[in-house]
């Protein structure tokens, strides 16, 4: 019997609540994403060089992902059963590794950005940050009503451009990840629909500009 | 990088070379439809101020982050985004003057000069209305507008509680980020309907403003405004906000009736601080081209646009 006070933890894939079943692969799902995060954060650009093959570090943190999702999902082998030519649901995630793939590469590399963005901002401003630091260790006001109000502003500009990068980063994640969301829909289109003639594009509800 | 066509010449010469050549045109001849069917109560005070020589940059930003995403014709809703978008500017334009008591724009006289205020007044009512009457049921264009003119209201007004006190640069680029910024991020909206250039657009007419800034202290006539009604209201401009760090700057421009002697004195002292303003609009011109890379799909239109509008100050 589920646990529904447990929240994520509530029952797990295969039991006999398939909606508690997604919700408790989520969670475990979460807490891999996270430790993910951080792996891809530190050192994901090393692994990109393995071709795409998912055995260890990062990426294969997202393929455990991948399949625990796949496995999650109530129905997977009706669905495998489904497509044509008898392609079963792990084989469908495993088409779509190239995405993942890249969907990692592309969280990393914002990442990557994102530090390197905040360290430029810091290096803009540092005379400024450092003048208020020393003026507040010294207990003192900055002297000249002039160079206070230009410090002012300087400081208002260095937190400005900090929300601003914030910002900026999550706009291109968003749209980077957008494009390689409408990859991985194209992949699902293509596996579990009948073939078009050739040179017919394949009907989608929406497209992401490119 | 100068990479974009357009730079350095005239915004008839950037439509031209985007190749909007012909969509200006149907839009001068809808605008021309339009005001010859206005009510004849309000034609002439329409035809004094739609007929006289719009540079039509906000139809022109339309056009290029339309183009800059989407290949192809500009399509019907577009075009209409950019007629109302002209008619909403004029509006915008109508008010200032009565507000700022200016007797003439674009070298002739405002409309409330020419035809009284009650007329203006009215006549900034019926365009509001029929512009909304045009958009028909583009939901988004009539979301995106509204928020528009709540946007200038609340700007107009931030901007005139803040006069006459020493506020900074941080303080400037909010206040234009709302008056000009929200006009042309709007513009942006309208023309690549994603919310993709928003920020570009805003980048686009903080610049604008802060060349106008810039233009007025230089005396230059290209954007039409004098200038010297901002001094005289003690306006928060960039060479404003710039001057007035120096206190006995900050103090004449907090006056609320500055003598002939304090008007020439904060003309001199704006005018030196021309280089850093000019400066620091290279910097917001900067930012936009950076924008434009990173979120268009082909950004020749919008950095023809930057470097088109970056080119106003130095006039």
């Amino acid at each position: 019997m589920s646990n529904r006070s447990g929240g994520l933890g509530a029952s797990g894939p295969g039991q006999s609540d398939p909606a508690g079943g997604i919700i408790a692969a989520l969670g475990s799902l979460v807490g891999q994403g996270l430790s993910a995060w951080q792996a891809v954060a530190d050192g994901v650009l090393s692994a990109a060089g393995r071709g795409g093959q998912p055995e260890s570090g990062p990426l294969g943190a997202m393929a455990d992902m991948a399949v625990a999702m796949g496995a999650a999902l109530p129905g997977a082998g009706h669905l495998g059963e489904a497509v044509a030519g008898g392609q079963t649901a792990s084989a469908e995630v495993a088409e779509m590794w190239p995405a993942i793939s890249q969907a990692c590469m592309v969280a990393a590399a914002s990442t990557l950005r994102y530090g390197r963005a905040l360290a430029e901002i810091m290096a803009r401003h540092q005379a400024s940050l450092m003048q208020a630091v020393v003026d507040r260790a010294a207990g003192e006001a900055a002297g000249d009503p002039s160079e206070c109000r230009m410090l002012a502003d300087d400081l208002r500009a260095y937190l400005r451009e900090i929300g601003d990068a914030a910002m900026q980063e999550a706009r291109r994640l968003q749209h980077e990840l957008d494009m390689v969301g409408e990859s991985i829909a194209a992949t699902a289109d293509e596996a579990t629909s009948p073939p078009l003639a050739p040179g017919v594009p394949r009907p989608r509800r929406h497209q992401v500009k490119e | 990088m100068n990479d974009a066509p357009g730079a350095g010449s005239d915004v008839a010469g950037v439509i031209d070379a985007l190749g909007f050549t012909g969509e200006m045109a149907a839009l001068r001849a809808r605008i021309a439809e339009w005001v010859a069917r206005c009510d004849p109560e309000m034609r002439e005070a329409m035809e004094w101020q739609f007929l006289s020589g719009s540079k039509y940059f906000r139809p022109l930003t339309i056009f290029a982050c339309h183009r800059s995403i989407i290949s192809g014709p500009i399509p019907e809703t577009v075009m209409t985004a950019a007629l109302v978008v002209e008619f909403f500017h004029n509006v915008s334009l109508i008010i200032d003057d009565i507000v700022d008591r200016s007797p003439t724009r674009r070298g002739r006289a405002t409309l409330h000069t020419r035809f009284g205020e009650l007329n203006a007044l009215m006549a900034s009512g019926y365009i509001v209305a029929d512009g909304y009457l045009q958009l028909g049921g583009d939901l988004q264009a009539i979301g995106l507008f509204s928020e528009l003119f709540k946007r200038l209201g609340v700007a107009e007004c931030l901007q005139w509680r803040l006069r006459r006190q020493v506020l900074g640069v941080e303080d400037w680029r909010r206040i234009a980020g709302e008056d000009t910024g929200s006009m042309f991020e709007i513009c942006a909206c309208l023309g690549d309907r994603s919310g993709r250039l928003r920020k570009f657009g805003g980048l686009l007419g903080l610049l604008y403003h802060g060349c106008d800034d810039v233009g007025d202290v230089r005396g230059a006539a290209a954007l039409g405004g004098g200038g010297e009604e901002d001094v005289r209201d003690g306006i928060l401009t960039l060479p404003a906000a710039l001057a007035i760090r120096d206190p006995s700057i900050g103090a004449i421009f907090c006056k609320s009736e500055p003598s002939n002697d304090d008007l020439n004195a904060m003309a001199c002292a704006f005018a030196g601080q021309l280089p850093e303003a000019e400066a620091y609009l290279d910097r917001i011109a900067d930012e936009a081209r950076a924008e434009a890379r990173l979120f268009a799909v082909d950004p020749r239109p919008l950095l023809a646009l930057v470097n088109q509008t970056r080119q106003l100050s130095r006039r």
